[in-house]
């Protein structure tokens, strides 16, 4: 792992476990970049937005959920 | 990884097979010296082609990749002309030997064909490579598939860096756009992971407008035609700031040409400038060397004259002593003066004025008196001393003849003299006309060039600088989308679906930009702090310029002065070049921690504006960021002070001499 790897691993775990941050945006910032380096890692950007909506539409959803109780 | 050697042949105006070994380890300098023209930077070209299948064509200052030999002469001249049998087959290549950190060797050999057929050379279209690496650990030989080939170079010789560690200092413009936007991105983008933040954003960036899209069709219809009409708005701008920004891109692209062509056109008004006082200094040598003719062409008549004199004073120099004789044993006979026979008189006065009649005609006195001698046959005191000076003109005589030979040795010695004094003039007079030969005098020209440049420049810059301004304006038009849309969501039910989504990618997207910027701003840190770093190694003195800091918008560095105040707009030369050498060893120091790999630097005539005592300290001070420096020198060979300085660095040092014969530049070993 290269220190820029290195760099970038560091930041997002303190972004996931950034208490001040919201649960679900942290969440759904860690899959969405997930989401794009798996995609860079292959080579193809196919299907990104998609993924991202499909992200951002569960958040969404378990919101309405948890709103309703 | 370190660079062992470079091997080649039928490449440019390398014709024969020639290894040339580098530099490494403690000794890690490599200096390649010779004269303009002589294939320097050729050596190059070989890397830029070897590695990466590339060639720099100098004239139109681009990076042609995959050069076409029928377009872009790779194949030696020489091996072409000589080589036309029907059906021959003509190979150049370059080959690489280098070692990675752990020790393995590796071989990288690009190769290209050419076959005569018909009366016509024809190439192959591609180059082909191979590579083969012997591993240090267990001696395994391996051979890579020419794909394969090209993806594990790509591991040692990143083709984004290729601009970077083989640097070509031919001209400002060139190095500066070096850290200019395009190529910087470029390169920051392969050394890093930043890609994957600015592909979020722009992903979720439209993601978002969709989820927009859909909260706006479920509103009220007020609401809808206003949220509608917010999102036209903002899709325009976004659409009209793109068109800008294209538009700035091309303009900047324009903007550069002219500075470089400004910058050409100042260079060619100072080489004509420079060709003209050459040429004054050619007319002066002229007529030096006219003067010093007439000189000659003087010594030469003196010569002649001293010559005539000197036979003649030999040819009647019997006569002299004859007179001399008779006068004494006239005055030894007691008869003389009054006795003295007056034939006697006539004959000595008659030889007297034989042989210095010149000067007895020229005194009238003197001549009066020989003429009384001559009626009276007598003689008196004044006459006697008038003989008697004429006696002492026959010493000078006798004495001019003794003398004769040095007199004319050194006349002789001062025509050599003139000569040889007139010959150096002429070398140097032939040096002039070399130099100015290729250039033209229409300085006027020139100049009216220079003014349309600098004109269209900073047209260009104010044109860029207006559609600067309306970017800005489209992005408050956006922000401000931001916040008038916020306002509308703001009056409906946020606890719907739709209004969630927006809310939610909303917040994403902006702890995305937040994470990219943190991001971005450890790598311009390290940037930031490397070339600082560099700069105080390579600078030899920095003046007042103390503080390196990027630009994070225009994505160039700018250097502070000790009061804060940005300076690098009036900077020498020498100093640009050192800055951006600064850049460019922070940047291979960031490749470095990403790769894990150590980077040779290989330089096209880097130093050639930087005063000689600046040297020594800059390529001591690349040791210490680089593993290894090849230095191709600009012209001539490098001054001996220098050399001292660096000497216990210096593992090989080459002379390049062009042989025109056979087409031909030998590398020799000093």
């Amino acid at each position: 792992m290269d220190k820029y790897d290195k760099t970038l691993t560091q930041l997002l775990t303190r972004f996931y476990t950034n208490s001040k941050v919201d649960e679900e945006v942290r969440r759904m910032v860690k899959d969405i970049i997930n989401s794009e380096m798996s995609k860079l890692d292959n080579g193809k950007a196919w299907g990104i937005k998609q993924e991202i909506r499909s992200i951002i539409d569960r958040e969404a959803q378990l919101k309405t959920k948890r709103k309703r109780k | 990884m370190k660079i062992a050697s470079l091997s080649l042949q039928n490449f440019k105006s390398y014709r024969e097979v020639q290894k040339i070994p580098f530099g490494i380890d403690e000794k890690y300098i490599t200096i390649f010296e010779g004269q303009m023209g002589h294939g320097k930077s050729n050596l190059l070209n070989a890397f830029y082609w070897c590695l990466f299948g590339q060639y720099w064509d100098s004239d139109k200052s681009i990076l042609i990749d995959d050069p076409n030999p029928a377009e872009v002469s790779l194949f030696n001249k020489g091996a072409l002309q000589d080589n036309t049998e029907d059906g021959t087959i003509l190979e150049l290549f370059v080959e690489i030997e280098f070692y990675d950190d752990e020790k393995s060797k590796f071989t990288l050999r690009r190769t290209q064909k050419s076959t005569y057929i018909n009366k016509l050379w024809k190439f192959e279209n591609s180059s082909k490579i191979s590579l083969e690496k012997i591993d240090a650990r267990n001696g395994e030989y391996t051979k890579y598939a020419p794909e394969e080939a090209i993806g594990e170079v790509q591991k040692f010789f990143p083709r984004s860096l290729s601009n970077y560690f083989l640097f070509r200092g031919e001209n400002r413009a060139q190095l500066v756009k070096l850290q200019g936007r395009k190529e910087f991105q470029l390169a920051l983008r392969e050394l890093s992971k930043l890609e994957v933040f600015t592909r979020t954003e722009n992903h979720l960036s439209s993601v978002l407008d969709d989820l927009r899209t859909e909260l706006a069709a479920q509103a009220s219809a007020e609401i809808k035609k206003q949220m509608q009409e917010l999102l036209e708005n903002k899709k325009s701008a976004e659409s009209s700031k793109k068109e800008f920004e294209g538009e700035v891109a091309k303009l900047v692209t324009i903007e550069n040409q002219k500075k470089d062509e400004y910058e050409y056109y100042g260079n060619k008004i100072k080489e004509n400038q420079i060709a003209l006082e050459l040429k004054l200094k050619m007319e002066n040598e002229e007529r030096q060397v006219q003067d010093l003719q007439k000189q000659i062409q003087s010594w030469e008549s003196n010569r002649q004259r001293e010559l005539t004199k000197k036979w003649v004073a030999m040819g009647v120099f019997p006569l002299f002593s004859e007179v001399k004789v008779k006068y004494q044993e006239a005055v030894k006979s007691g008869h003389y003066p009054p006795d003295i026979s007056q034939t006697l008189v006539d004959k000595i006065l008659d030889d007297l004025i034989c042989i210095c009649g010149t000067h007895l005609r020229n005194d009238k006195k003197a001549l009066e008196k020989i003429q009384k001698l001559r009626e009276l046959g007598t003689i008196d005191t004044g006459l006697l001393h008038e003989v008697e000076k004429l006696i002492n003109e026959i010493e000078r005589g006798e004495r001019l003849i003794v003398e004769f030979p040095q007199q004319i040795k050194d006349i002789d010695e001062n025509k050599r003299q003139l000569l040889s004094e007139v010959r150096a003039k002429q070398l140097i007079i032939n040096g002039y006309k070399s130099k100015i030969g290729d250039l033209d005098f229409s300085l006027e020209e020139l100049q009216k060039k220079q003014d349309e440049a600098n004109d269209e420049y900073i047209k260009t810059r104010e044109k860029i600088k207006e559609l600067k301004d309306w970017i800005d304006i489209k992005k408050k038009e956006i922000e401000n989308f931001e916040t008038e849309f916020q306002k509308l969501e703001d009056k409906l039910d946020k606890s719907n679906l739709p209004a969630i989504r927006v809310e939610l990618a909303e917040k994403a997207l902006a702890a995305t930009r937040e994470l990219k910027k943190k991001f971005e701003d450890s790598i311009y840190k390290d940037l930031e702090k490397h070339t600082q770093e560099n700069w105080e190694l390579l600078v030899y003195d920095k003046l007042y310029y103390e503080k390196v800091i990027l630009d994070r918008e225009s994505m160039y560095f700018e250097v502070l002065d000790r009061n804060g105040h940005p300076s690098r707009a009036i900077m020498n030369t020498g100093h640009q070049i050192l800055l951006v050498l600064s850049f460019i060893s922070a940047l291979i120091k960031i490749a470095k921690d990403v790769w894990e790999e150590e980077f040779p630097l290989v330089m096209d005539a880097p130093l050639s504006e930087i005063g000689d005592s600046a040297i020594p300290t800059a390529l001591l001070g690349f040791g210490q960021v680089f593993n290894q420096t090849i230095v191709i020198l600009k012209d001539g060979t490098v001054n001996q002070a220098i050399l001292n300085q660096i000497k216990k660095k210096v593992g090989k040092r080459y002379w390049i001499e062009f042989d025109k014969k056979k087409q031909h530049s030998k590398i020799i070993e000093q």
